[in-house]
């Protein structure tokens, strides 16, 4: 009763006749005809081959097919885009620093050659657009200049009261005339957030060269900074380049003879973890018992494959022409250094261009070898502005050293001026031009696209009238400012400025810095 | 005194019987003094037939009633009874007795007066040498059983004796029995009705004997009445139906409460035997069963009977019954010689030892142990789509399921089913849960070898293609570049791929195989949920093809199904129809390879490490991939050859896998669903490759096969070529070029963070990466990292916020500012005790890109953070400790069991792997071997061929 099976019930022809010793017709189901069917079986082989033939041609048509339409078919993507979200900080106290007043290596009588001490104070601009600015003095430097207005200053600017209104643009510049220790010259710098990663293009240390690093941390924690210095035969071994401790509030100066002495075309790239500095180079010339000028060099861009270094004022060719044969003047030449960081070497295509487009400019191709500071002078220009542009392969940084030489009959001072790679400049700036000095904002447009800019004086946070000025597509543009003032750029896309300031035979440049990125709006993937 | 016989001849839909039944009624020697025909209903010409036979009655019903009441109707047609040597010989449309039945059966009882029932014996209808049945018995537990069946007759059984019961066909009883028993239990319609009449009569104080030299053919059982086949499930619900019906009858008034309240839970109970025993089938006839007796009203009429007719105490029948233990020799025995006399021996198949599939193993072991020899002693493995497990099992188990889950800032929802696969994982080596990581890499290569083998055997009778195939499919390329890359499911997914096809051709004849192979793919999908599509289409064509396999393969896809069914609501319910495609596991970005790439088995753009060779030797990008190709081409070629050698038919399925592979993969590559950080990454398409690779292996084994004794060479070249194709993949390890790599911790964050988190495994490090736009991307670990069964799709697949993630977004974008924000409530209310700000994309550190002036940005601010310790550079990137981080613990959400929900997800789908898992366990002793009712279903491979084409 429990057999699983049916089959048996397969109604079959009984076998009665012989009950028991009948043989079941199972027995036979095998034993099937042998037929004779070898003339259909040839016909049947012939078919078979054909079909395989056929099969095997249509899978490879199939196959071929299959894989070139993955290959040449644009597919559609089923994508979709992570869901991300746009954070605006909380509004803070924005912080600028300027690096402060002129140091020497050296007190008033020229003793201490190991204590830096003050020449002189810097005159601040601040602005804020909208609200005001203080500014405080570092409590404590390594020259000495705590708390006085030889200090570096850092300048505040009061986060909004409430979270609509806007966060304010804030800029300073200062400037100084040296006239104190033989230093002779005008510098000026722009006021800037600190950082932990500058590129310094400037200063010598070969004899009567000065060269000193100043590093300036306004942050409520120590900084450990690491220095790189590279020069004509690559980058330069020291002991004490790294960590150097700069206590919070605080400045330190280093001679950059000590590291790198006998260099005449350094580059430093300034590193710090835990706080974050303000770097800067103050750079003095003496040849012989006469003073060649002062600078203060600010940082450069970060390495970019297109530097743009506007402000390139050019004067008194005749007399720096003349005055550039004397021993010890070679350097009143005007030069282009450059340095490309990593280990692939490049071919930079330099293109200086005059602003006002009625002075002929220059261009030439020179390759640029990894690792190596490589400088190149700037001939054959004549007196005007000019925007020095550099294109390379590989990011590179880069700056401009300039001279000018008043006339014998003019006191036939030297002073000299380092210009470093303008940073772009994508939103409204704020910028401030130092005290007492004639400047001219110089302007380049490197987009593809004419470029209206809207700039509008601010004093005590108080907008004046705007003015408006085109820039076309890759040309340059100057514009005169007064001193002791902020002005608001606005209403273009991108822009190149820098800020060029001279007060007699004394010249000096810095470049217009983007407000601080590091409280911009920030796309978070979380 | 001359008795007196009636024969009552049922029929239902019996012409095919007919015939030869009445003829061989009419043959007897001993011919029946009167003959009643019933015809119960019948739909064809049985009616007609029994006219045309002019019975002495013939009693037409028009209701299809069952065979007893049948048989009392044409007892009811006759006239009253005359004497008590009147005589009923009962007989069904497929009873042709011998023609000295009658006489036989009418002299054993004319010499012992005590017999009120005798039966003859019961011969098959086709097979008349064999005995059908003779006589049943009850086991002391009352099942009934047949005390013999389906045996050869040798005159073993020729002696008369007393029986507990006979069966119903042929039965002569005498006719006052019949009307004082009333006849067949109506409650029993087929089965057993015929051993309770017996058993009936005997406790009224009659005698039952078999007369075995009385014979007849009977062409089935009772149950089969007017029937042509009947289901093995229906016939389980009237054998069961008639224990439990006879067990409340026979029962003692006070246990029968007893004896009601147990008829469920031992349903239950024998459901898992059924499962066990490979009887999914007899699972809702159980059930049935028992409800019906339950609410049966005939048990009280059945029990009333029986109480008016017994005269005698159950012990007088107790010599008669058998023990549990004998029944279970009996049908033990009767197995054996099922099993004896029909087994077929297998083809002559090549053996693992002898056939080579040990040397496969052992080169395929001995290539990965030197490929992956970085690897031994590692604790885990991570990078690529890879990270270590969580170091707590249970902790693992318990991201199982829908609940809680850490990633993304935290969500309540479905787990991957990847989950479950890595949690079974874990638990092989449940003492360091990441350790299986690195003994899956350790042995993958030879246990992918090992499976192909096994599996390529089943089309071949010689040696050279199992190994061949073994070497093919162990050092396949999407294999490799898996396990280079960390794709952990597509590894898995490989290794099971030989395994289900083998288990989906086994399932013809095994419940055993298709319960396995519905677990297998339920792990293959979970692995690689991007293969679904593919094999379901696969399997369903299989199915279309092979009709007599439904019943066994559509339950294939319902394990996968529960495991999915959870995360493709969530998913469809934030309207990501595709959603639950998405590679589970870690998100890894990878170059999408084009198509003429994947043809090639490249699932990345790398071309499987070529592309770095051309590079390294000087090549232009374009050699190194030729090369590869090339390398590939005499594997090609025999793949392709298979469709114009003998067995072409066979090479088929073969190709259509391949192509429903391919289109996987170039399906893969346009899935971009999930993210790693701003980046969209698509579906990793070694999966799909992976089966596109099955199909070409299995085309060149048949390919192989037909070559016959030619094979040797092309196996060589073809194993050559292929193995030096993935020579670049297989140094990948050695030379660290790999995604994955070996570590000796199970820590993906740096050890300062480990450290700390050992004391405290919910503390949050916040990793925040520059991304190539400028942005910022931010995850929040917990404890030492997150771990492999952390990930969730949900999560990487997500395209809006949750709350969680914009206060993760606020918290990262003000750390990664100068921000007013109070960064010490927020770190201490996500119990934030580190941020690791990773390395900015290599080859823009240097240069002014979004990227870098990013990573200076945040750097600066955190540097600037008075409230964060700088711990310095680290292998993931720089650190920054907050180490005032407040004790306050951080909101979870319910664990898989804390939610109404997660409970009745995790019992449904836990009910369904145990049922599945009851199904696969083997039990059946046959494994392997087939019986003649199978044997057609035994032809190599692909059954049911014609081996000319």
């Amino acid at each position: 009763m429990s057999d699983p099976t049916n089959d048996h019930r397969t109604p079959v022809e009984p076998y009665y006749a012989d009950f028991p010793e009948q043989e079941s017709p199972l027995d036979h189901a095998d034993d099937a005809p042998e037929e004779d069917l070898r003339r259909p079986r040839k016909l049947k082989k012939a078919a078979i081959a054909g079909a395989r033939v056929v099969t095997g041609v249509l899978g490879i048509v199939v196959a071929a097919g299959t894989i070139a339409a993955a290959t040449f078919l644009p597919l559609p993507n089923v994508e979709s885009s992570a869901p991300s979200a746009v954070i605006t900080p909380i509004a803070t106290d924005q912080q600028l620093v300027c690096p402060g007043a002129l140091l020497r290596l050296s007190d008033a009588s020229g003793a201490g050659a190991s204590t830096a001490s003050a020449l002189g104070a810097a005159g601040i601009t601040a602005g804020a657009s909208p609200g005001s600015v203080g500014a405080t003095p570092f409590a404590a430097t390594e020259a000495g200049t705590g708390g006085t207005a030889a200090a570096p200053h850092v300048l505040t600017a009061p986060a909004p009261a409430t979270a609509d209104e806007p966060t304010p643009l804030v800029s300073g510049a200062q400037a100084e005339v040296a006239a104190a220790g033989g230093v002779t010259g005008l510098t000026a710098s722009a006021c800037v957030v600190a950082t932990g990663d500058t590129w310094l293009v400037g200063g010598a240390t070969t004899t009567g060269r000065t060269t000193l690093v100043t590093l300036s941390n306004p942050s409520e924690v120590a900084a450990t900074v690491d220095l790189e210095i590279f020069g004509e035969q690559g980058a330069v071994t020291s002991p004490g380049l790294g960590g150097i401790t700069v206590q919070p509030g605080s400045q330190n100066v280093l001679s950059l003879a000590g590291f790198a002495p006998q260099l005449v075309s350094p580059v430093v790239h300034v590193t710090s973890r835990g706080g974050l500095v303000v770097a800067n180079l103050q750079q003095t010339i003496t040849r012989g018992i006469e003073s060649g000028g002062s600078e203060v060099v600010d940082a450069s861009a970060a390495p970019r494959t297109l530097n743009v270094i506007p402000g390139m004022f050019i004067s008194n060719t005749a007399t720096v022409g003349s005055r550039l044969g004397e021993d010890g003047f070679e350097d009143l030449a005007t030069v282009l250094r450059m340095y490309v960081p990593g280990d692939t070497d490049t071919t930079a295509e330099v293109s200086v261009l005059s602003e006002d487009g009625t002075t002929p400019g220059t261009n030439f191709t020179i390759d640029v070898a990894a690792g190596v500071v490589t400088q190149v002078p700037i001939e054959e220009l004549v007196d005007g502005k000019y925007t020095v542009t550099v294109r390379t392969d590989q990011p590179a940084v880069a700056g401009v050293r300039l001279s000018n030489a008043a006339p014998a009959e003019a006191g036939g001072l030297t002073d000299f001026a380092w210009l470093s790679g303008a940073a772009e400049l994508t939103t409204d700036t704020l910028l401030s031009t130092p005290a007492s000095v004639v400047n001219d904002l110089h302007l380049y447009n490197s987009g593809d696209a004419d470029t209206v800019m809207t700039i509008t004086p601010v004093v005590d946070g108080v907008d004046g009238v705007p003015a408006s000025v085109t820039v076309l597509a890759g040309t340059a543009a100057t514009v005169p400012l007064s001193s002791t003032s902020s002005y608001r750029l606005s209403g273009f896309t991108s822009l190149h400025a820098s800020v060029s300031s001279f007060l007699g035979s004394g010249i000096a440049g810095y470049a217009v810095v983007p407000p601080a990125e590091s409280s911009a709006d920030i796309r978070i993937f979380p | 005194m001359q008795p007196r016989v009636t024969a009552i001849l049922v029929a239902r839909n019996g012409s095919e019987f007919l015939e030869h039944t009445l003829a061989s009624l009419k043959s007897q020697t001993r011919p029946p003094d009167s003959v009643v025909f019933v015809d119960s209903g019948s739909s064809d010409s049985t009616a007609a037939i029994l006219a045309a036979d002019r019975p002495t009655h013939l009693v037409l019903e028009e209701v299809k009633n069952s065979f007893g009441v049948a048989v009392a109707h044409g007892v009811r047609a006759l006239p009253p009874a005359e004497s008590e040597d009147d005589w009923l010989w009962i007989l069904g449309q497929d009873s042709a007795p011998h023609p000295r039945a009658l006489a036989t059966l009418l002299h054993a009882v004319e010499i012992a007066p005590s017999v009120a029932i005798a039966g003859p014996k019961l011969m098959r209808w086709d097979r008349p040498d064999t005995i059908a049945e003779y006589g049943e018995t009850l086991t002391n537990l009352g099942t009934s059983v047949a005390l013999v069946e389906n045996e050869l007759d040798q005159a073993q059984h020729d002696v008369s004796s007393d029986l507990l019961g006979v069966a119903a066909d042929g039965m002569l009883v005498r006719r006052s029995v019949w009307e004082h028993l009333g006849g067949f239990d109506p409650a029993l319609p087929s089965i057993d009705a015929s051993l309770d009449f017996s058993l009936r009569a005997r406790l009224a104080g009659h005698r039952v004997v078999g007369v075995p030299s009385a014979r007849i053919l009977s062409a089935g059982g009772p149950e089969l009445f007017g029937r042509a086949t009947i289901s093995s499930s229906s016939r389980a619900l009237l054998r069961r139906s008639a224990q439990l019906h006879r067990r409340l009858t026979y029962s003692r008034r006070w246990v029968l409460p007893l004896h009601w309240l147990s008829l469920l839970p031992l349903a239950l109970l024998r459901s898992l035997g059924h499962l066990a025993g490979k009887h999914p089938g007899s699972v809702p006839a159980e059930f049935r069963a028992a409800l019906a007796v339950m609410f049966s009203r005939k048990v009280g009429h059945a029990r009333n009977n029986l109480a008016r007719t017994r005269t005698l105490g159950w012990a007088a029948i107790a010599p008669l019954r058998i023990t549990t233990a004998q029944a279970r020799e009996m049908r033990a025995q009767r197995r054996e010689t099922v099993m004896g006399a029909t087994t077929v021996p297998d083809r002559a198949r090549v053996g693992f030892f002898s056939g080579g599939g040990a040397w496969a193993v052992l080169v395929a072991a001995v290539i990965g142990i030197v490929a992956f020899g970085p690897f031994v002693g590692a604790a885990s493995v991570s990078g690529g789509g890879l990270a270590p497990l969580g170091d707590n099992l249970g902790a693992i188990w318990s991201q199982v399921g829908y609940g809680w889950h850490q990633a993304a800032g935290g969500f309540v929802g479905a787990a991957d089913p990847f989950t479950a696969v890595v949690a079974l994982l874990a638990s092989a080596t449940f003492f360091a849960p990441s350790l299986s990581v690195v003994l899956l890499y350790l042995i993958a290569v030879p246990a992918a070898a090992y499976g192909a083998w096994w599996c390529a055997v089943r089309f071949s009778e010689r040696s050279w293609p199992p190994a061949i195939a073994a070497l093919l499919w162990a050092l396949a390329p999407p294999f490799l570049s898996s396990l280079t890359e960390g794709h952990l499911g597509a590894v898995i997914a490989h290794l099971l791929l030989p395994w289900i096809v083998l288990l989906v051709l086994l399932s013809a004849r095994s419940w055993s195989a298709a319960a396995g192979s519905a677990l297998v793919f339920a792990v293959i999908v979970a692995a690689s949920p991007i293969l679904a599509p593919a094999l379901v289409v696969a399997l369903l064509a299989w199915m279309i093809a092979r009709p007599r396999r439904i019943p066994r393969l559509i339950g294939v896809f319902i394990p996968a199904a529960a495991l999915f069914a959870p995360l493709v609501v969530d998913q469809i319910a934030r309207g990501l129809w595709l959603g639950w495609l998405a590679e589970p596991g870690v998100p890894a970005a990878h170059a999408v390879a084009s198509g003429w790439q994947l043809a090639i088995g490249a699932p990345t753009a790398a071309v499987n490490g070529w592309r770095d060779i051309g590079d390294v030797l000087g090549f232009a990008d374009v050699a190194g991939p030729v090369l590869a190709a090339a390398l590939l081409v005499p594997f090609a070629a025999v793949a392709f050859l298979s469709l114009f050698l003998h067995g072409s038919r066979r090479a088929m399925p073969a190709f259509v896998l391949a192509l429903l592979g391919y289109v996987t993969a170039v399906g893969a590559t346009l899935l971009q669903i999930s993210f790693v950080g701003s980046e969209p990454v698509a579906v990793w398409a070694g999966a799909g490759l992976s089966l596109y690779w099955l199909g070409l292996v299995g085309a060149a084994v048949m390919a192989l096969e037909a070559l016959g004794k030619a094979v040797v060479g092309p196996a060589l070249i073809v194993a050559l070529a292929s193995t030096l194709a993935v020579g670049p993949l297989l140094a990948a390890p050695l030379s660290g070029s790999a995604s994955v790599q070996a570590s000796t911790t199970t820590s993906t964050l740096p050890a300062f963070v480990a450290a700390e988190a050992a004391s405290d495994p919910l503390l949050g490090t916040l990793e925040l990466t520059p991304q190539a736009d400028g942005s910022l991307s931010a995850t929040l670990h917990r404890g030492t990292g997150t771990s492999l069964e952390e990930y969730s799709t949900l999560a990487s697949t997500a395209t809006e916020l949750s709350p969680a993630q914009e206060d993760i977004a606020t918290v990262a974008g003000n750390l990664a500012s100068r921000s007013g924000l109070d960064i010490v409530a927020e770190l201490d209310r996500l119990h934030i005790g580190f941020v690791l700000l990773s390395d900015a994309p290599a080859e823009s550190s240097e240069s002014e890109t979004p990227a870098a002036s990013i990573y200076q940005r945040a750097a600066g601010a955190l540097d600037a953070a008075s409230e964060l310790t700088p711990v310095g550079d680290t292998t993931r990137g720089l650190l920054w400790h907050y180490q005032e981080v407040s004790d306050a613990g951080i909101e979870t959400g319910p664990g898989p069991t804390e939610t109404p929900w997660g409970i009745a997800i995790l019992i449904g789908q836990g009910f369904i792997f145990f049922v599945t898992l009851m199904l696969a366990i083997p039990t059946s002793r046959g494994r392997g071997r087939s019986t003649v009712l199978d044997s057609k279903e035994t032809a190599p491979g692909f059954d049911e061929e014609d081996p000319n084409v």
